[in-house]
């Protein structure tokens, strides 16, 4: 397809220890997310799915092989390197939303920007426009208890997108929701990949998300047990949808 | 850039119990501080107020309090004429002969308690230049009449004008009463130097002089001269070294008062550290959050110092307002240096106030340091996996 990759994991092993134990969450996984692409990272529960999220995001560390972001290794970075890294290329939806709960919907998605240059007044346009853009800006000056829970990662995925970072990783995004509001997640998470462009890696165990994804990416054990594509439907959406974009 | 501030605030607010609990600890130590500080600012002002500083204190030679000292007419005499005493327009050397002496005095309510009866000639008004009569008149120096400070009314019985009271072997009727500018002559009952060498049975012998200098005088000159003189063989002293060196009690005084605030303090601050590292723990998760958005662990650590700080300023403020009604107050206390009792009021000074905050923000910092370091090096997959 020559399309270049956006995200790349060369040979990555990731083990943790715990007390005595070794514990091999990631062994020896090569793989690579093309950039623009919507994929979904499936497995069972220890399958090293979050894990490889966690190294994309450049929250974790690889014990052994490298993490290429944007064309960035981010396996050297230093924590200070890696801070300033995240805040510039990375969105993250987590799925319990972590959202702060004592700030507003605004000054949550608000965050992220702080650690921007921009100005007062150019950060207030950014966070209306993202919270625009997942429908919520008439709850702008809710605090998360006010919201629901769908609402409420409606506001974490605003939080992901207002610094238009490169790539927005999701971590179980619909796991905490009923499933209307995780159809209504999946749908806007597809918008933003398609109207925007962003590569978006999901981890999930939600088999709805097959129909919104691109690219299914198995894990099994910590190994890459294979990529599959999505469901010819999402894909000819997808296609449709980009060149209405173009 | 920093953690929003807000962020802070409300998370404080959010604790309100135990933001509470903590607050009232830090607060109630402050309050501790302020007042101990404002007693000590209270009674070594008053000492210190008490010196003119062109007024010298002569003493027989090493006494260090006019209650150890005595001397004779003679030197009293050698003294006056020195050249570098000022003179009044009548011609007349401003020397004060003195003699301070102890003397049980009735309490409102009752008890009695030791104060300083001081035996004067007229001129002293003269030389204790800040002293003025408020009510009333100077007593004659040949009766039984005292003039009182205008501490006294508020603690002792009998001192209004035109009261009479039993003090050492006579009674002594009141004809005024003077305010010596919040010094600690104000705590003292004044009556004729002669009368009151009869009533001691002293003799004709004072415990000091005060000598008002010319002034440009040479003080080491002028001390050497009293010391060296063979016809005066005394010891020369300014006013406010004297009263300074009197002035040990307060310094005592604040030491007690320090070591009491800061074993209270340490309390404070492990009240202060476990609000804390409650709150780091509760928000594993906000923190994990924070880092992963980008918020360097130096952020993170300001972050929680800076909660821990706004909690212990505000608990300071707190405790200051609570210990400012003692502004003002009045108070005795016994100085075993004259071995009398000293009345006084409690001084809250800004610059208590200051010292009381820095105290509380010292505390806050201490007790948040080492929560806000755990905060700090929490790692952040192992704080997001906290829900």
């Amino acid at each position: 397809m020559g399309e270049s990759a956006a995200i790349e994991l060369d040979n990555v092993t990731r083990i943790y220890k715990r007390d005595r134990f070794e514990i091999r969450a990631l062994d020896g996984v090569t793989m690579s997310v093309p950039a623009g692409r919507f994929v979904a990272i499936m497995g069972p529960s220890g399958s090293g799915k979050t894990t490889i999220l966690n190294l994309i995001a450049g929250i974790d560390r690889a014990t052994s092989g490298h993490v290429s972001v944007g064309g960035e290794v981010v396996s050297r970075m230093t924590e200070r390197e890696l801070a300033g890294w995240r805040a510039r290329h990375i969105g993250l939806v987590f799925q319990f939303y972590n959202l702060i709960p004592v700030l507003t919907a605004f000054e949550n998605v608000e965050l992220p920007l702080l650690l921007t240059p921009l100005k007062k007044s150019e950060r207030f346009e950014h966070v209306e426009a993202a919270l625009a853009v997942v429908g919520l800006a008439d709850r702008m000056h809710h605090y998360p208890r006010q919201l629901s829970g769908g609402q409420e990662q409606r506001v974490a995925i605003a939080r992901a997108i207002v610094t238009d970072p490169t790539i927005i990783v999701a971590d179980e995004p619909t796991g905490d929701l009923d499933a209307r509001s995780a159809e209504e997640i999946l749908a806007l998470l597809r918008d933003l990949n398609l109207q925007f462009r962003k590569t978006i890696v999901m981890v999930t165990h939600d088999q709805r998300a097959e129909r919104f994804v691109e690219s299914v990416y198995r894990l099994d054990k910590g190994v890459l047990a294979g990529v599959e594509p999505a469901r010819p439907a999402a894909i000819d959406a997808a296609a449709a949808a980009r060149s209405r974009v173009s | 850039m920093a953690i929003p501030f807000k962020y802070n605030v409300r998370s404080l607010l959010l604790r309100r119990l135990s933001t509470a609990i903590t607050a009232a600890g830090i607060a109630l130590v402050v309050a501790v501080f302020v007042i101990v500080m404002a007693l000590v600012a209270g009674f070594g002002g008053t000492i210190r107020a008490t010196g003119s500083t062109d007024n010298m204190i002569v003493l027989r030679k090493g006494s260090t309090t006019e209650t150890g000292s005595a001397f004779s007419l003679s030197q009293f005499q050698a003294l006056k004429f020195l050249p570098q005493i000022r003179r009044d327009a009548d011609g007349q050397p401003l020397v004060s002969p003195e003699l301070p002496v102890q003397v049980l005095m009735a309490k409102i309510g009752g008890g009695r308690e030791n104060i300083v009866l001081r035996g004067v000639l007229p001129i002293a008004l003269k030389v204790h230049d800040k002293i003025r009569i408020v009510q009333g008149r100077m007593f004659n120096p040949s009766l039984n009449e005292v003039i009182v400070g205008k501490a006294m009314l508020r603690r002792y019985a009998n001192c209004a004008v035109g009261s009479s009271f039993r003090l050492g072997r006579g009674t002594w009727k009141v004809v005024g009463i003077f305010d010596a500018g919040a010094s600690s002559f104000d705590s003292e009952v004044w009556a004729g130097l002669h009368k009151v060498q009869d009533d001691t049975q002293r003799g004709a012998y004072y415990a000091s002089a005060v000598l008002k200098m010319r002034p440009g005088t040479n003080v080491p000159a002028l001390i050497s001269r009293l010391a060296d003189d063979p016809r005066i063989g005394l010891q020369g002293e300014t006013e406010p070294d004297y009263y300074r060196d009197q002035s040990v009690v307060a310094a005592q005084l604040r030491k007690l008062g320090m070591l009491v605030a800061a074993i209270m303090a340490v309390g404070a601050i492990f009240a202060a550290m476990n609000t804390m590292y409650a709150a780091v723990a509760a928000r594993t998760q906000e923190i994990g959050t924070l880092r992963a958005l980008g918020f360097s662990p130096s952020a993170v650590m300001g972050s929680f110092l800076l909660e821990s700080l706004i909690l212990a300023i505000a608990a300071g403020a707190a405790g200051i307002v609570l210990a400012l009604p003692i502004n003002g107050l009045s108070i005795a206390l016994g100085n075993y240096i004259t071995f009398s009792t000293l009345s006084f009021q409690f001084r809250v000074t800004m610059a208590i106030v200051i010292q009381a905050l820095l105290f509380a923000a010292l505390m806050g910092v201490a007790g948040g340091f080492f929560p806000a370091r755990q905060a700090m090096k929490m790692s952040v997959v192992e704080a997001l996996r906290r829900t």
